[in-house]
This record gives structure tokens, sequence and C-alpha cells, in this order.
């Protein structure tokens, strides 16, 4: 569970390091925002979503796993380290694990994964934590479109890696 | 970094779903299928009308089978859809259904992306997605194992005795172990039940006659399971068999030993309201209706050469060498049945003079220690009689926890002491009321109407301070908006509300399953599978689950059964979830952090390799382990970190 050094990504074409994580003025640019969701609630939030037919950022796009207690820090770090701009974890409430309590080990992990990243010159507003049901899927598209803009704003990820 | 290009031999094929005119109004299809069909690693792009329906699967199935491909993507509707309808023809047109991948171009795309230009785009990069998975997804062996189709019952009270009649009806083999020397649990004790005030014994007794003679069902009394191994569908169980010493079989339960034994002590069947011999039958209408020696208290065995009983005996039945048995047991799927009993905290005495509802329910019983004469042994029936609604013996109420089953009770024990006692004075003291069920209220009200009392109704802040022991009295002291106040009566009844059996953390232990800080056991859902332990194949049945009165423990039990005679089913085999995590024991370090990770326990430790192991029959496929191992020696099959990293790693060069 370690950062390469660099990590400068010349697919994506720059070598500025930058610590405050801000855009420099680029408003074309589109963030990539990797969102990991459980399969018992966000993933269901999502699929309600998609049925209601709520429009979200077509930034945002979603990987499925069983429960948000399978997110390895690892993935997270990777995922960064390769160019996504932001990544959100979502799972069910606390006390709705549909595996019982796989969301609490999830709640343990973030906090230290922001606290890694942030040792890399990482915002740690890139990487955010919710716990969304099934039935809330607007707070699903609303947690989209609200991180969509927020990483857009904090620019692409290769800016800032140290 | 692990490089999901490593299978570049590998191509897929991708189904596009266009399900009717859907897809097309939000993705441009004939784009979308030209660049897919462009892809380096796609051998051949097809688009189908409606993949889900009985034409699209029979379709679907015939064209896999003839294109035999190593791996398959599925642009199509959300896998909670449709998923498993995909991998099933996957399965039957010869592909392994963890080769393919799904890509939820409508729920994720067509349906939320507000530009169709924008829509193709991002629907031909989840397909990438899904592509880069499906070239890295492994086939899963779907494994089928034998098992027993036999059930232990622990517990032979209402619920284990209903579950017990439910599955020897289907032809299962049930051993019942039962901790006391009779079954039929607290119902048995009983004199009637709310709300109809229905006799009990005449209620439950056919159903212990039938499950003594039953063929297939053994009841295993004066026992406890002493170890448990295996999983489900193979459990090995041990059960300690304790000495008796009386054969059952031939005990014709005339009870001559009873009056030859020199030993007298308080009958615990009776909450202290009788006294028996240390050869004893628990109580009048106990079954087995047969005699047994407790070794705890006979003389014999405690050094003396005592043989009064023996020699009583007319049938030469009783035997002092026999000692405990161990018997082993092979299972199917273990039902837990051990009940409840009022959160009484030990601490202090209380004055003889203050006694339970289950210890009033004994003498309100025709067959209890005074013949349904309501009055403590040896003692005038009471003139005034104290309901305390909530409180345990140290008076402290009300209780945070609600077993909803006591209010009842007090309704039933109004009723009652208004039939036998008609003259005396009944004060309640309460909080609340909880009087839903059918026909409950009804029955409560129809109390308040037909028999007087006294209420004395406290708020919140209100406590019940302690117990006098007055003699022939007793007083209640308890505060009252902030003042202080003093009743006598002759009787205290408390109702304190229900915990689980003190056994049940013990065999939660030996089960490895959860009990909570009330002792009941922890279900899987507390909606959907409240009869589901955390442990698969161990099901929970009535009031160890929390608290319920008997309507509910019988359901709940018919529920626990049905799911065990669902679950097990004689001549078919088990099937093993092949998506479950696997350790790698080469790199495993023995940390032992995954147990803890494991709320199924599927996680053990090997001793001997000193490496971390998984049930495969246990393990639910969360993943949480997983993530957890600090050496990446475990991964989760389908999920696994090269599964997960390729439709990332995709997606970030799409
Ligand atoms: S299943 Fe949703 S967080 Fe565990």
């Amino acid at each position: 569970m370690t950062i390469a050094s660099g990590g400068n990504d010349p697919a994506r074409g720059s070598n500025e390091a930058s610590i405050s994580g801000h855009c420099f003025g680029d408003p074309s640019f589109e963030p990539k925002i990797l969102a990991i969701l459980c399969n018992w609630c966000t993933y269901s939030a999502a699929d309600a979503a998609g049925s209601a037919h709520s429009v979200y950022p077509p930034n945002l796009h979603i990987v499925r796993v069983m429960c948000s207690g399978r997110v390895d820090p690892s993935l997270i770090l990777k995922a960064l380290r390769g160019g996504m701009d932001g990544v959100l974890i979502c799972g069910c409430h606390p006390g709705d694990c549909h595996y019982i309590n796989g969301n609490h080990k999830t709640a343990f992990r973030i906090p230290m994964v922001k606290r890694v990243v942030s040792q890399y010159g990482i915002a740690p507003e890139r990487i955010r934590l919710e716990w969304i049901s099934a039935a809330e899927a607007n707070r699903f598209v609303a947690v989209a479109k609200e991180m969509t803009e927020q990483i857009r704003d904090l620019g692409p990820v290769s800016r800032t890696i140290r | 970094m692990m490089n999901s290009n490593g299978e570049a031999g590998k191509k897929a094929r991708v189904y596009v779903c266009e399900c009717g005119p859907i897809m097309n109004e939000g993705i441009d299809l004939p784009a979308l299928e030209a660049r897919i069909g462009a892809l380096p690693r796609v051998a051949a792009v097809t688009r189908y009308s409606t993949l889900c329906s009985e034409q699209g699967r029979t379709w679907l199935t015939d064209h896999l089978a003839a294109h035999p491909e190593s791996v398959v993507v599925i642009a199509a509707c959300s896998p909670r859809e449709h998923g498993s309808t995909f991998m099933e023809a996957c399965r039957k047109g010869g592909l392994n259904p963890y080769l393919l991948a799904i890509a939820n171009i409508r729920e994720q795309c067509a349906w939320v992306t507000a530009d169709r230009h924008a829509a193709t785009f991002k629907a031909e990069r989840l397909i990438k997605s899904a592509v880069a998975r499906a070239c890295v997804q492994d086939p899963l062996p779907e494994n089928e194992v034998e098992c027993s189709t036999d059930v232990l019952i622990v517990g032979a009270g209402v619920a284990g005795l209903t579950a017990a009649h439910q599955l020897a009806r289907a032809g299962r083999r049930v051993f019942l172990v039962e901790r006391t020397p009779a079954i039929g649990g607290r119902v048995g004790l009983l004199g009637e039940v709310f709300p109809n005030m229905e006799c009990s014994s005449c209620m439950i007794e056919p159903l212990m006659d039938e499950i003594l003679h039953h063929p297939l069902i053994e009841a295993l009394t004066y026992s406890e399971v002493e170890s448990v191994k295996g999983s489900f569908g193979n459990f090995i169980v041990q059960v300690r068999r304790r000495a008796r010493h009386v054969d059952t079989a031939g005990c014709y339960g005339c009870r001559t030993c009873h009056a030859a034994c020199p030993v007298e002590i308080p009958n615990e069947f009776d909450f202290g309201l009788s006294r028996r011999n240390a050869v004893y039958i628990p109580y009048t209408g106990a079954l087995p209706n047969a005699s047994l020696v407790d070794e705890t208290v006979c003389l014999r065995f405690r050094g003396e050469k005592c043989t009064a009983c023996a020699e009583a005996c007319p049938f030469g039945n009783i035997h002092f060498d026999d000692s405990d048995e161990i018997t082993e047991l092979q299972v199917g799927a273990i039902l837990l049945a051990t009940g409840s009993e009022p959160l009484l905290l030990g601490r202090a005495a209380a004055p003889k003079r203050v006694i339970t509802g289950m210890m009033l329910e004994r003498l309100v019983n025709s067959a209890g220690p005074t013949g349904g004469t309501v009055s403590l042994p040896g003692e005038e029936p009471p003139r005034s009689v104290a309901l305390i609604y909530c409180a345990d013996e140290a008076g402290k109420a009300p209780s945070v926890a609600c077993s909803k089953v006591c209010c009842m009770s007090m309704a039933k024990y109004r009723h009652q002491l208004q039939q036998k006692l008609p003259d005396c004075t009944v004060v309640e003291i309460l909080w609340e009321r909880c009087t839903g069920g059918k026909g409950y209220r009804e029955f409560a009200r129809d109390v308040d109407t037909h028999s007087e009392v006294q209420r004395i109704r406290l708020t919140d802040s209100d406590r019940i301070l302690r117990f006098v022991d007055r003699g022939n009295t007793v007083g209640i002291r308890y505060t009252q908006e902030g003042m202080t106040a003093q009743l006598n009566v002759d009787l205290v009844v408390i109702a304190p509300p229900l915990r689980g059996s003190p056994t049940n953390r013990e065999l939660g232990a030996l089960l490895r399953t959860s009990v909570d800080d009330h002792d009941f056991f922890v279900e899987e859902h507390r909606h959907l599978k409240s009869h589901r332990s955390l442990v698969e194949g161990v099901m929970l049945a009535g009031s160890c689950q929390g608290p319920k009165d008997v309507q509910e423990s019988t359901a709940h039990a018919a529920a626990a059964a049905g799911e065990v005679l669902s679950l097990l089913i004689p001549g078919r085999k088990l099937k093993v979830e092949p998506a479950t995590a696997e350790v790698r024991q080469d790199i495993c370090s023995g940390c032992g952090i995954c147990l803890a990770t494991c709320p199924y326990q599927a996680i053990t430790f090997h001793e001997t390799r000193r490496v971390a192991e998984i049930n495969n029959l246990l393990c639910r496929s969360c993943g949480t382990c997983a993530a957890g191992c600090p050496s990446g020696a475990i991964d989760a099959r389908h999920f696994t970190d090269r599964q997960l990293w390729a439709e990332v790693d995709a997606l970030l060069n799409a």
C-alpha cells in the first residue's frame, strides 16, 4: 500500500506539481471520478436514480463491489496515482450493512487513506465517503453533482502529486 | 502496478441490448457499436432488441454455444436487474457464468446523461471497463458437497417442539436436546395463556406426546451441547447426556422413591415455592413422566451410603453407577430454541412476599405446588396484591427494554385473581401498558371492565425505591411526582423484562454466533431473517432471539424449520458459493487480522500450518477480509484486486 514516487502521468501531459491543489483556470477541465459502490445500498440507489431518469454528470463512473468493506485502501491510492481526480466510496448506513458490519471497517479505513494522500500533496477532499441507502437515489445524484463540481475546482490530480 | 493487459491474447464478444427503443433514445447505438467494434480487445459486437425476453435469452444461449469465446460482455441494464438471467444463459450456452461481465449502460448511462453525445462516450467507457474486467476474470467452479439433512434442535420449549414436529413431519430426523429433565419449557409451567385463557397444558401436551413417540425424533432430555465441529451441512455435535440414574423407559412415575429420599431442597421448577427430593420429577405433568436422581444433592454422590430410593423402587429401576454419556451427532443444521427468562438481578434477596409473574403462574396453576390456591405455601391467601409492571426484584423500574408479553401476562393475572380471590384488593403500579397483538387489547380492556383495580400510574421520573419486608406484609416505597409514598400489601408480583436464556452465551461461543447485551441471539436481519443466526446453518427459533409470546414463538419456529427444509433437501447436494474469498497460503503471514474482520466466523486459523483458512460454506463473499489483509494474501473471488483494478485502469485510459 505505497504510492510509487513521481506519479506524473505523461499521458496527462503535466509535470507540474502544486500543493494547493487548485485549478489553474481551466474551466474546460472534465474530472474523472471513480465511484465504488456497495451492491446492496448505494449501487441500488444509483439504479433507482437511473429508473427515475435523474441526470448527473457523465464524469462519474461506477465500479460495483459487494460491500464497501471490500474497498482496499490501495485501490484508492492506485486510482489517484493513475489519474482519477476523485474517488467516491459509498456503502450502506452504519448498522445497515448487508454483511453486518463491513462498513464499520470502511469507516475506519477511509479517514486513514485521506491522511496518507495528504502526505503526498493530494487534497483529501478528493476522497469522499458517503452512506447512501437504496432509498436515497436523490442523495446519490446530489453527491455525484456536488463532487464533480468540487473536483472540477480542485483541478486535475496529476498536477497536485508531489 | 498490476497490468491488466497481461491477457493480451483474450478478446471479448460484446452483446449490446437495445432494451426496445430505450437504449437508442439515450445513446447513439450505431456509433457506439462502431467504436466498440474497433477496439483491439473486442472480437465482435452484436446488438439485440431485448436480451432479457424469452426469445432474447434463447437467442443468447444459442449464440454463446455457437460462438465459444472465452470472455463475454453484455452491455445492458443493471446487473441487479438481469445479472442472474444472463449468467443462467451463459451456463446453458456452455460458458462459465463468471466469465461474463456486465456494463450497466441503461441505469448508469442512457437514463442519467443529459446529452446523447456525452452518453455515447460514457457508454463506450463503461463497456471498455467491462471488457478489461472480462479479460481478467476467471472461471469459477460451481461445486456441490454432500450434506446431512438431520437437524439438531437445542431447547424443547414450545418453539423447539414446534420446529421438531414440523421437521419430523417432513421426514427429517431430529435430535431434540433439552437441558432440563423435562420437555415443554416455560409453556409447560403455565396454567392458562392469554388472550383466550386457553389451558396451557391441554394445548401443549398432545404436541409433547407426539414428539416423545415420533419415530424420527429423539428427545435427549437432561442433556447439553458440549462441542460443535464442522459447519453448515455437516456439523458434528457432541452432546453430554447427563446420567438420570433412573431408566426412563422403565419408570412409570409412581413416585414411591421420592417418599423414601431423605434429601429435601427447594424445587427450582416451582421457583422455590415447593420442595423436592434428590430423586424427583420436576413438576406434576412433566414429560417424560420419569424420575431422575440429582447427583448434585443426592447423599450417595456426597460419599454417603444411602440407597433409600433404590430400595423403595418397586421396579428396581434406579442405577447409581450410571454415568454421563457423550453422544456424537452428525447434522446438517442446528436450530436454537433456548428461550428466555425474566431479567432478575439476583443481587439482594427480595422479601419472600415479592414474587415474579412466573411464580404466580405456578400458584394459579391447579397442577402447581398449591393445587391452584393463590397463597404462599402454608399461608392464608393474600387480601391485597400489587402488580408492578416492568420492575425487577430490587424494585428498580422502568427498565429501558420492553418485552411486550409481560403487560398481557399482568392482565391475565388480574383476570385470574378476580376469579380465584374475588375479595382481594388488586393494585396496579405501572408506567405504561403495551397490549399490541390480535385480540390482546380487547382482552386487556375486558379485564379492565370486569375486575376492579386501583391503578397507580407513574411518570418516567418516578421510581420504585425498594421493597420493605414487614413480616406479614410487604411495603412498596416509590416516588410519585417527586414525593415519596408507601403502600403496604400482602403480596407483590413483579414482571421484569425478559432476557435470553443464561446458557445462550456459552452456546453462542460454541457455535461462534453472537449474543447481544441481553443474551438474546443476534439474527442475520432484524426484519427479513430474524430466524437465521449469523452463522450459516444455525437457525433461531422463538424467544432466544428476542421477547416473544407463544403465538410468535411458534410462528418463528415454523419459519426456522421451513428454512432448514428449504436449505437441506434429501438427495440434493449443497451448492458452494463460488465467489468466496480465498487465502493464498504461501503469502499469508498468519497474523490473524482477517479473523476479526469476518462477521460470519468463516475464517479459522490453522494451528499447524500457521495460516488462515476460509470455509467456503460460511463465507458470504463480502470481501472485507480481502481489503483488510495487510499482506495482500486474501483475494475476493470475482472481485479480485486485479479485476477491480482492470475496471479502474480501463476507465483511466478511456
Ligand atoms: S453491504 Fe453495503 S456497506 Fe456492506
